[in-house]
C-alpha cells in the first residue's frame, strides 16, 4: 500500500452564541447585535505507530466576508499568544475548546489560520520542527493561511452558528525529500475544509474480531478508512480514523453522502458499507474481523 | 602615456565603475522583487516587508485582498504589486501543487477556490484578461491548460472573449489530453484534463475508459469521473452504465455520480441543480422503478434522487416501503430518504406498535425520525423501545444505545453511563462510552 502514514483529519470547532449587546454596524448589510466566538478543537485521528505527536500552534484567527461579497472587512477573532494544539491526543469526538470571544452577528465567507510553529515528532525518535527549519512552514502573509467556507457562516442575533474545520494531515504534511521513512525534512502545506456541523455526516462504531468460540473483543488501533461507494482503493479515501483502546471510532466531519467503512489492522480487514447519511445525521456501523 | 591620456583613462574607469556599482544595484533590486513574488506563491502577501504592530478587533482591508491599507496600525517598508502575468503565474503554481500526488477533487475544489479568493481573480479584470490571452495562446501542454480552464472556472471568466478563448482551450486540451492518455508518465494528467474538460465528449471517453479498465486501473479513472459536473454527461454515463453487464463497475460509475450530485448540490446554485436534475431524471427514474433487477444501482439512485429532489425521493422511498419483499438495504435508503418528510412520526407509530414489525423494521424506523421533534408520548414510547433493544448483544443493542443518546434524556444518559462504566459485554461499553462522548459534545448537543 503505497499511502503515507498521515491519515485522517484533525477538526476545529468554532462555536458562536449571542450575547445580546449592540455594538456598531460592521459593513456588507449585517445586523448590529454581536454573538460570542468558540474556538474548539478535536479529532486528530493517526495510526498511532509510527506518531509521537503533531502540534501545531496558532497565533492569529480572523475571519470576513470576502471578496464575492464587497466587504473585506476582516475581523480579527485572535492576535497574540499562540494557541497550541496537540492534534494526537484529540481523537475519535473528543473536543477542546479554543476560545470564546465576541463576533459581530452577520454572514461570513472566509477564515484565515496564521501557523506560528508547527512541530511532528515520529515513534522513531524523529522530530521536525518548524522553528529550526526541518519541517517548513509556507510564507502565507500576515494574516495566514485562507479556508474559503463552503457555505456560508451565518452569526444570527443571539443564537449559535458553528464552523467545522479539517485539517487534512493526509495532505497537509508532506515528506520533502523521498518517502516518509527516510525523510529528513517534511513540509506543511495546510488543506482544510471547513464544514458546519448541521451540514456534515458522521459515523462512529466498535471495530471488534470474532474468536473461533464465536466471542467478539474489542480491536484498538485499527485504521478506519472512509471510501466512496464501490472504491476499493485505499488512496481514494475521503477520510480516516483509527480505533481507541476499547475498539470505539468516531469520524466527524464527512461530507453528506453514502460510504464504504474498511477497517484494516495487520493482515486482517473488512469493510461495510452505509446508506446514505444526510447531513447532520450520523450512522451507527460496526465492523467485525473474523 | 601623455598626462591627457592618463586623464582620459582615469575617467574611463571611473565611469566603467559607477556603471558597474549602479548595474549591481539593479541586480539586487530585482533579486528582491523575485523574492516578494516567490512568497506570494505560497500566500497572500504582495508587500515586500511588512511589521505589524497590535490589531484592532476590526481590521479594514482593501479590496485587493492582500494589499494592507497603509492607515490605522499597519506600517510598510515597501510594496512591490504583482502584474497580472505574476499573479496569474502565482495561481498557476499552486494550482499545480493542488494536482499532486493526493490530488481529489474536494481537495483540488478547496484548493481553487482558495486561490481564487486570495488572488481575487473573480474580480480583476486585468488578471481575467491575462487569463483570455493566455487561453488563446498555443500550447501543448495538457496540463498547463487544464489549470488554465480551472482557474477560468473559478473566475467565473465571462463576455464574448472569454467564452471564445475557452472553446478554443479546450479543443486543445482534449487534443492535448488525447495524445497523452497512453504516455505513462502524463497518463494522471490527461484524465484529470478530461474530466476538468468536463463535456459529454471528454466525459464519455472517461466512462469508455473506466469500462474496460482493468481493476487495478480503476481509481485514477473514478477519480476523474467524481469531478465532473456537467448534467448531460453524467446522465450518459448513468444510463451506459445500465447496460454494464459488470455490476460492480456500474456500480464505481454511479457512486462517482452521487459524489459529483452532492458536490454540486451542497454549492446551493439552485439554477445549476435544477439543471441537474432536469438531465439526471430518466436514468434515475428508471433505475428506481427497476429496483428488482439492480438493487444497488436503485439504491444509489434514490440517494442522488434525494440530493436533488428530496420531495420526489420521498414518494419513491413510500412506494418501496409498500412493497413487503424489500431487501433490508433499500428498506435502510427508503428510510433514510423518508428523513425530514412530514409523514416520518406517523410511519414511526405505525412502526411502533405493529406486531409484524421485527426489531431491524423498528430500529430503522427510530434512526429514520431521530431528528424530529416528536410529542412527548411518542418520545415515551421510542425511549422505552430503545431501552429494551440496548439490552441485546450484537449490532442492534449497540445501535439503539447510540440513538438514546441523540435524544439527550437524563435517565437515558445515566443508563449510558453506567453501561460505559460497569457493562459486562466490552462492545457494549465501548459503544455507550462513544455515543455518550458525541450526545455531550457541544457540538453535537446544539445540532439535535
Amino acid at each position: 500500500m503505497s499511502r503515507t502514514p498521515f491519515l485522517g483529519l484533525i477538526c476545529i470547532f468554532a462555536a458562536l452564541a449571542g450575547c445580546g449587546k449592540n455594538s456598531g454596524s460592521t459593513g456588507g448589510g449585517s445586523t448590529a447585535v454581536p454573538g460570542e466566538l468558540a474556538l474548539l478543537i478535536t479529532d486528530a485521528p493517526f495510526p498511532h505507530d509510527a506518531i509521537a505527536s503533531a502540534h501545531i500552534s496558532i497565533d492569529r484567527i480572523s475571519i470576513d466576508r470576502g471578496l464575492e461579497q464587497g466587504d473585506t472587512t476582516r475581523i480579527v477573532l485572535h492576535d497574540g499568544a499562540p494557541l497550541g494544539f496537540e492534534l494526537t491526543s484529540l481523537r475519535n469526538g473528543a473536543i477542546g475548546e479554543v476560545l470564546r470571544t465576541p463576533v459581530p452577528s452577520g454572514d461570513y465567507f472566509r477564515l484565515f489560520l496564521n501557523f506560528s510553529s508547527v512541530e511532528l515528532a515520529l515513534e522513531d525518535g524523529r522530530v521536525f520542527r518548524s522553528s529550526d527549519g526541518s519541517l517548513q512552514v509556507p510564507e502565507l502573509g500576515p494574516e495566514g493561511f485562507v479556508v474559503p467556507l463552503d457555505t456560508v457562516l451565518r452569526v444570527p442575533e443571539g443564537d449559535w452558528a458553528r464552523l467545522l474545520l479539517d485539517i487534512d494531515l493526509t495532505r497537509s504534511f508532506q515528506p520533502l525529500d523521498g518517502a516518509f521513512e527516510d525523510a529528513t525534512a517534511f513540509s506543511f502545506q495546510p488543506v482544510i475544509y471547513a464544514v458546519m456541523p448541521g451540514q456534515s455526516a458522521e459515523v462512529r462504531g466498535v471495530v471488534a474480531r470474532r474468536d473461533s468460540q464465536g466471542g467478539m473483543h474489542p480491536v484498538d488501533r485499527a485504521t478506519i478508512f472512509f471510501l466512496p461507494i464501490g472504491v476499493k482503493d485505499l488512496d481514494q479515501a475521503v477520510a480516516s480514523t483509527a480505533s481507541d483502546a476499547d475498539g470505539g471510532y468516531c469520524q466527524l466531519g464527512l461530507p453528506p453522502g453514502a460510504y464504504r467503512v474498511f477497517a484494516i489492522k495487520g493482515t486482517r480487514q473488512t469493510w461495510l458499507e452505509t446508506a446514505r447519511i444526510s447531513a447532520g445525521n450520523y450512522a451507527a456501523v460496526d465492523l467485525t474481523f473474523d | 602615456m601623455s598626462r591627457l591620456h592618463r586623464s582620459a583613462l582615469l575617467a574611463l574607469v571611473l565611469l566603467l565603475a559607477v556603471s558597474l556599482w549602479l548595474l549591481a544595484r539593479q541586480q539586487t533590486n530585482a533579486g528582491a522583487a523575485a523574492e516578494e513574488i516567490s512568497l506570494a506563491d505560497g500566500g497572500s502577501a504582495r508587500t515586500l516587508t511588512e511589521s505589524r504592530a497590535a490589531a484592532p478587533l476590526v481590521l479594514p482591508v482593501s479590496e485587493s485582498e492582500s494589499e494592507r491599507s497603509s492607515e490605522g496600525t499597519i506600517e510598510e517598508s515597501a510594496r512591490i504589486v504583482l502584474t497580472p502575468a505574476q499573479t496569474l503565474a502565482a495561481c498557476l503554481a499552486e494550482l499545480e501543487r493542488a494536482f499532486d500526488a493526493n490530488y481529489t477533487p474536494r481537495a483540488f475544489d478547496a484548493q481553487l477556490a482558495s486561490v481564487v479568493a486570495r488572488h481575487g481573480l473573480a474580480r480583476d479584470a486585468a488578471v481575467q484578461a491575462e487569463l483570455c490571452a493566455r487561453l488563446e495562446a498555443p500550447a501543448t501542454d495538457t496540463a498547463g491548460v487544464v489549470r488554465l480552464l480551472a482557474l477560468a472556472r473559478g473566475a467565473q471568466l465571462s463576455g464574448a472573449r472569454g467564452a471564445l478563448a475557452l472553446v478554443s482551450a479546450r479543443q486543445r486540451a482534449w487534443s492535448a489530453a488525447e495524445g497523452a492518455l497512453d504516455r505513462g508518465a502524463q497518463r494522471q494528467e490527461a484524465l484529470r484534463g478530461l474530466a476538468a474538460l468536463g463535456g459529454i465528449k471528454e466525459v464519455t471517453r472517461l466512462y469508455q475508459l473506466l469500462a474496460e479498465a482493468p481493476e487495478a486501473d480503476e481509481a485514477p479513472l473514478r477519480t476523474a469521473l467524481a469531478s465532473v459536473r456537467d448534467g448531460s454527461a453524467l446522465a450518459q454515463c448513468l444510463e451506459r452504465s445500465l447496460q454494464l453487464g459488470e455490476q460492480r463497475k456500474a456500480l464505481l460509475i454511479w457512486g462517482a455520480a452521487e459524489e459529483s450530485v452532492a458536490r454540486e448540490t451542497a454549492s446551493g446554485d439552485a439554477t445549476r441543480v435544477r439543471a441537474l436534475q432536469a438531465r439526471l431524471r430518466g436514468a434515475l427514474t428508471q433505475t428506481m422503478e427497476q429496483r428488482q433487477r439492480v438493487p444497488v444501482l436503485a439504491e444509489r439512485a434514490l440517494a442522488i434522487s434525494h440530493l436533488l429532489d428530496p420531495q420526489q425521493a420521498r414518494e419513491q422511498a413510500r412506494r418501496w416501503l409498500g412493497d413487503a419483499e424489500l431487501s433490508p438495504e433499500l428498506r435502510r435508503q427508503a428510510q433514510d430518504a423518508l428523513k425530514g418528510g412530514s409523514d416520518v412520526l406517523e410511519r414511526l407509530e405505525q412502526a411502533l406498535v405493529d406486531p409484524q414489525a421485527g426489531d431491524e423494521a423498528r430500529l430503522l424506523a427510530i434512526e429514520g425520525a431521530m431528528h424530529q421533534r416528536m410529542p412527548p408520548a411518542l418520545r415515551a414510547t421510542v425511549r422505552a423501545s430503545l431501552r429494551d433493544l440496548s439490552q441485546q448483544s450484537g449490532a442492534q443493542g449497540r445501535r439503539a444505545l447510540h440513538a438514546l443518546a441523540t435524544l439527550q434524556d437524563p435517565a437515558d444518559l445515566e443508563l449510558l453511563r453506567s453501561i460505559a462504566r460497569d457493562g459486562t459485554d466490552p462492545l457494549a461499553r465501548a459503544a455507550a462510552r462513544n455515543a455518550l462522548n458525541r450526545a455531550e459534545s457541544e457540538w453535537k448537543r446544539e445540532d439535535l
